[in-house]
C-alpha cells in the first residue's frame, strides 16, 4: 500500500510540470498582454508599454518567463500578481479554504441526497421511487448551475426571504451564519453532484443485487439492511468512488461561477479577474492548485480502491 | 387487479399531494413577494445607513487599493474621493473645474499652477491639511513608481508652499492646463502625513473627504462613516455609507429585492425585473461617456471622407437608442451631450440619419456596389454587442458590410496589433479627455493622429480659462474639425440605471456625473435615508 501511495505521490510531479507548462504555452497563445492596460490603458504611450513589459519580463521569451515562474514555484512562490502586486501564494492561501469550503458542502449535500436515493430506487428498479428519482436526477443533471443558482436565490432569498442572496461569512467567525451564506450555493453545487451519484451508485447496486452472493444471502433470510448496506453497497461503491473524485474536481472548478453569483470571495472571482486582465501569474497560480487539487483526488480515490478491493492493493 | 388499481389511486394521490405543494409554495412565494412595505416616511434621517450596490473587485485583481500612490487604475478615483476627497471636480457639466479641498486655483503661467486651499481643513485623524500636507502628499505619489499616473503627472518639477493654505506647482515644461485635470485625480490626492509616514494607508486610509474608512470585508463590503469636520458636511445627508459587493446583472437585482441593498446600479435589460413593485423604483439618465467607433482616416475604406461621411448618415440613432438602452440613453453626435455648455446644435444636425445621402456618398467615393469593414467589440459587454449587431443591419442598408470581431485584450488587438479596422467600444470619460484618442503619442490614438490643425485646436481648449467664451469657442472649433472631417463615429451616450427601495432611500436625483456606461459611481450628494 505504501508503494502504491509512493508511486502514485511521484507521477504528480511531472505531471504538475507538464500542465503547467501547457497552461503557459496557452497563455502565450493568446495574443497581447497585460502591459497596455498596465500602462494606463488610453493613457498609454508605446514607452511606457515598453517600460511595463521589461519591468515584468513580459519581453523576454516564454521559455525564459517559464523558467521564471518554475523556479519561483519550486519554493512555493507563485509570483505576485500584476495588477494588486500582492504574492499570488498569500492569496491563494487566503482564499483556497473558502473555495474548499464550499465544495465540501456542496459534497455534503451530494452525498446527504445522492446516496439515499440511489439506494431507494436501486432496491425497487422501475417502481415509484425509482421514476421520481430518474427524473429528479435527469433534471438536477440538466440543470446549469449558474441558472439552478439563481433560481434558488429569487425562491429562498427573494421571495421567502430566508436566506441571504449574496455574501460571505468565514466559517470561524460565526458557523451559523456561514452555514447561512454557504447553504444556497452549496445545494446550486451539490444538485448535479446528488444526481450523477444517485444514478451511478443506483446502476451499481442494481448490479450487485444481482449477483449469486446476494441472492444467496436473501436466501439464508438475511434483513434487507444488513443485505444492501453491509454485503452489496460496498461492492457497489468502487465505481461511485471513482465518481465522487472527479466529482469533487469538478465541484472546485465549478466554484468559478457559483462564487462570483453569490459574492463569496474565493478563488472563482480572484480566477476570473485574473482571466479578464491578462494577471499571468494568478492565472497559472490557480490552474496549478486546480490541477493538483485534481490529482490528489484520484491519488485518493487510487488508494480508496485499495482499501475497498484488495485485488488492487496486490495488483 | 385491485391491488394495480390502489397502486394507481397512490400515485395518483401523490401527484396531487406534490402539485398541492409546489402551488402552496408558489403561493406563500407571491404573497411574500406582494408584502411590500409602503407608509409615508418622507423625513430625511441624517444618520441613516445607505448600502449602495457595487462590485468591490469589479476593475482588476485587485481588491480595492486605499493609497492613492499605489492604485493602478484611473477608476480608482470613484472609490478613493469618498476618503480623500479631490482638490478640484472636474469640469464635466459646466466646462469649469469646481472648487474642491481647493478653494481656487490660477494658472500663473504655461508652467506654474498656484492652489488656494480652504481654510480650517482637516483631515479624519485630527490632523490639519495644509499646504505643507498638500505638498508633501503629491510629491509621495509623484516619486512612487506607478504605471498607472497619468503621464502629463511627470511634467511636475517642484511644489513651493507659499502660506499654510497656498502652493505653487512648477512644471518643468509649459502644460499647465493639461496639468489642470490631475488637480482632479488621483495623482494630488491628499493623506494624512502621519498615515503616510507609518505606512498603514492600505489598512486605514485617512484623507480630509466627506467619509471616514470604518471597515472593509475583503470583496465584500465597504463601510464608510460621515466625517462631520468635512468642509462640505451639509452636503453628507447620510450616516453611514456601505457599499456592499454585488456582481452586476441577476445578482444585483436580487440584492435589491432581498433586500440587501438599498441603491445599485442596473443594467437596462434588467429594468423590468425591478419595475412595478411598490417599494422598488427606478431612475435613469444617459451617461456622460459615450459608445463610439474609432477609425482611420488614412486607411482605405476610411481615407475618403465621403465614405466616412456615408458611415455616419447610414446611422439611424434613435433605433439603436432603442435597441440598445430601450431608449433610455441618448443620440451622440459629438464629444459634449446635449444640456452641456458645449454642446452644438449643428454639428448634431449635419450628421443626422439619411440613408439616401449615404448611398449617395458611397457611390459619389466610388463605392456604388457597396464597401466593407471590421471593427472590434470587448467580449463580454453586451451594449456593444447589441449596438453592432443593429449597426450592421442599418448600413447593410446602404450598402456597407460590417464584420464584428470580439476582443478580450481590446487595448492590444485594437491600439497595438491593429487587428481590425476600425474598433467600436464605450468611453467613459466625457469632456478633455476625449482629445487623447487623436493626440500624439497616446495608445489610444488609433491612427497616430499628428495632424498640426487638430493638435492647434487640442492646446487651445487645453489653454482655455475654464468657464471662458473661448474656451466655449475652443470647443466648437476642435468638435467641428472632428465632424466635418469625420475622424470619429460617435453613436450613443448610454443610459445610467439604477434602482432603489423608495421605502427607504430618495436617489430620484442622482446625477450621472461619474458614472459610465456601468452606474456603478455613487452620486451620494443626491442620495438620502428616510427615517422610519
Amino acid at each position: 500500500m505504501g508503494t502504491l501511495i509512493a508511486r502514485r505521490l511521484l507521477a504528480l510531479v511531472p505531471l504538475l510540470v507538464l500542465v503547467s507548462f501547457f497552461v503557459f504555452i496557452l497563455i502565450a497563445l493568446v495574443p497581447g498582454d497585460a502591459s497596455v492596460t498596465l500602462a494606463g490603458g488610453e493613457n498609454a504611450t508605446p514607452e511606457r508599454i515598453a517600460e511595463v513589459r521589461e519591468e515584468l519580463h513580459l519581453d523576454e521569451s516564454i521559455f525564459q518567463q517559464y523558467g521564471r515562474w518554475l523556479g519561483g514555484a519550486v519554493q512555493g512562490d507563485l509570483g505576485d500578481s500584476l495588477f494588486a502586486r500582492t504574492a499570488v501564494t498569500s492569496d491563494i492561501a487566503e482564499r483556497l479554504p473558502i473555495t474548499l469550503g464550499l465544495a465540501g458542502a456542496a459534497l455534503f449535500v451530494g452525498l446527504l441526497v445522492g446516496v439515499p436515493l440511489g439506494v431507494l430506487s436501486a432496491m425497487r428498479p422501475a417502481g415509484a421511487i425509482d421514476k421520481l428519482s430518474r427524473f429528479g436526477t435527469t433534471l438536477g443533471i440538466s440543470i446549469p448551475g449558474y441558472w439552478l443558482a439563481i433560481i434558488l436565490v429569487v425562491l429562498f432569498a427573494v421571495d421567502l426571504r430566508l436566506l441571504p442572496p449574496s455574501g460571505y461569512v468565514p466559517f470561524f467567525e460565526n458557523p451559523l451564519r456561514w452555514l447561512e451564506h454557504i447553504a444556497l450555493p452549496a445545494i446550486a453545487l451539490g444538485t448535479w453532484s446528488a444526481a450523477s451519484l444517485s444514478r451511478q451508485l443506483r446502476a451499481a447496486l442494481i448490479d450487485v443485487l444481482d449477483t449469486n452472493y446476494v441472492r444467496s444471502a436473501w436466501a439464508k433470510g438475511g434483513s434487507t439492511r444488513l443485505i444492501v448496506v453491509k454485503h452489496a453497497l460496498k461492492n457497489a461503491a468502487i465505481p461511485v468512488v471513482t465518481i465522487l473524485a472527479l466529482q469533487t474536481g469538478y465541484l472546485i472548478g465549478s466554484t468559478v461561477i457559483v462564487e462570483e453569483i453569490f459574492t463569496i470571495p474565493g478563488m472563482g472571482p480572484y480566477f476570473l479577474r485574473a482571466v479578464v486582465s491578462f494577471d499571468v501569474p494568478v492565472i497559472q497560480g490557480v490552474v496549478l492548485i486546480f490541477v493538483l487539487a485534481a490529482l490528489i483526488l484520484s491519488t485518493l480515490a487510487d488508494i480508496t480502491y485499495g482499501f475497498l478491493n484488495p485485488k488492487v492493493r496486490v495488483s | 387487479m385491485k391491488r394495480n388499481d390502489t397502486r394507481r389511486s397512490v400515485r395518483r394521490l401523490v401527484g396531487v399531494c406534490t402539485i398541492v405543494v409546489l402551488a402552496g409554495t408558489s403561493l406563500v412565494a407571491s404573497s411574500a413577494n406582494a408584502v411590500s412595505p409602503s407608509g409615508k416616511k418622507s423625513a430625511i434621517d441624517p444618520n441613516g445607513t445607505l448600502r449602495f450596490g457595487v462590485e468591490l473587485n469589479n476593475r482588476s485583481p485587485q481588491l480595492v487599493a486605499f493609497d492613492p500612490a499605489t492604485s493602478t487604475t484611473t477608476n480608482d478615483v470613484w472609490n478613493l474621493a469618498f476618503i480623500y476627497d479631490t482638490l478640484l471636480y472636474p469640469p464635466l457639466k459646466t466646462g469649469k473645474y469646481e472648487p474642491g479641498l481647493a478653494r481656487s486655483f490660477e494658472v500663473v503661467d504655461d508652467q506654474t499652477i498656484e492652489v488656494e486651499l480652504r481654510p480650517n481643513l482637516t483631515f479624519h485623524d485630527g490632523e490639519t491639511l495644509d499646504a505643507d500636507a498638500a505638498s508633501a502628499s503629491i510629491m509621495r505619489n509623484f516619486e512612487t513608481v506607478n504605471s498607472s499616473w497619468n503621464p502629463a503627472f511627470a511634467n511636475l518639477d517642484s511644489i513651493e508652499v507659499l502660506s499654510p493654505t497656498t502652493f505653487r506647482i512648477n512644471l518643468t515644461e509649459p502644460g499647465a492646463y493639461a496639468f489642470l485635470p490631475l488637480l482632479a485625480a488621483r495623482e494630488t490626492m491628499v493623506v494624512s502625513p502621519t498615515a503616510a509616514a507609518a505606512g498603514t494607508l492600505e489598512e486605514l486610509p485617512i484623507g480630509a473627504g466627506p467619509f471616514e474608512f470604518g471597515e472593509y470585508d475583503t470583496e465584500q463590503l465597504l463601510s464608510l462613516t460621515k466625517f462631520k469636520d468635512y468642509w462640505n458636511a451639509k452636503k453628507v445627508r447620510i450616516g453611514q455609507l456601505d457599499l456592499v459587493s454585488s456582481v452586476a446583472g441577476a445578482p444585483r437585482v436580487a440584492a435589491l429585492l432581498a433586500p440587501t441593498i438599498d441603491v445599485g446600479g442596473i443594467s437596462v435589460s434588467d429594468v423590468g425585473g425591478v419595475d412595478g413593485r411598490d417599494d422598488l423604483k427606478v431612475a435613469t439618465k444617459p451617461s456622460d461617456g459615450f459608445l463610439y467607433t474609432q477609425l482611420c482616416k488614412s486607411e482605405p475604406p476610411f481615407d475618403n471622407l465621403k465614405v466616412r461621411q456615408a458611415f455616419s448618415h447610414a446611422i439611424n440613432r434613435d433605433e439603436l437608442n432603442q435597441a440598445v438602452y430601450d431608449g433610455l440613453g441618448a443620440p451622440a453626435y459629438m464629444a459634449w451631450s446635449e444640456g452641456t455648455p458645449f454642446y452644438e446644435p449643428s454639428i448634431a444636425k449635419q450628421q443626422k440619419y439619411n440613408p439616401k445621402l449615404a448611398r449617395k456618398l458611397l457611390a459619389e467615393a466610388g463605392f456604388e456596389d457597396g464597401v466593407s469593414f471590421s471593427t472590434m467589440i470587448v467580449a463580454g459587454f453586451p451594449a456593444t454587442e447589441t449596438l453592432t449587431t443593429v449597426l450592421e443591419q442599418q448600413l447593410a442598408e446602404v450598402g456597407i458590410e460590417i464584420t464584428i470581431e470580439q476582443s478580450a485584450n481590446y487595448a492590444q488587438d485594437v491600439w497595438v496589433d491593429r487587428k481590425t479596422d476600425t474598433g467600436t467600444v464605450p468611453w467613459i470619460r466625457s469632456g478633455v479627455e476625449n482629445t487623447i484618442m487623436f493626440d500624439p503619442g497616446f495608445q489610444a490614438n488609433l491612427c497616430g493622429y499628428d495632424d498640426p490643425e487638430l493638435n492647434d485646436l487640442r492646446t487651445a481648449v487645453l489653454d482655455a480659462v475654464p468657464g471662458s467664451p473661448a474656451q466655449h469657442d475652443a470647443w466648437t472649433a476642435w468638435m467641428k474639425h472632428v465632424a466635418d472631417n469625420m475622424l470619429v463615429i460617435y453613436h450613443l451616450y448610454p443610459a445610467s440605471v439604477i434602482g432603489f427601495h423608495s421605502d427607504r432611500v430618495d436617489a430620484s436625483k442622482f446625477d450621472s456625473l461619474y458614472s459610465g456606461p456601468s452606474a456603478q459611481f455613487l452620486d451620494w450628494t443626491a442620495m438620502t435615508v428616510k427615517k422610519g
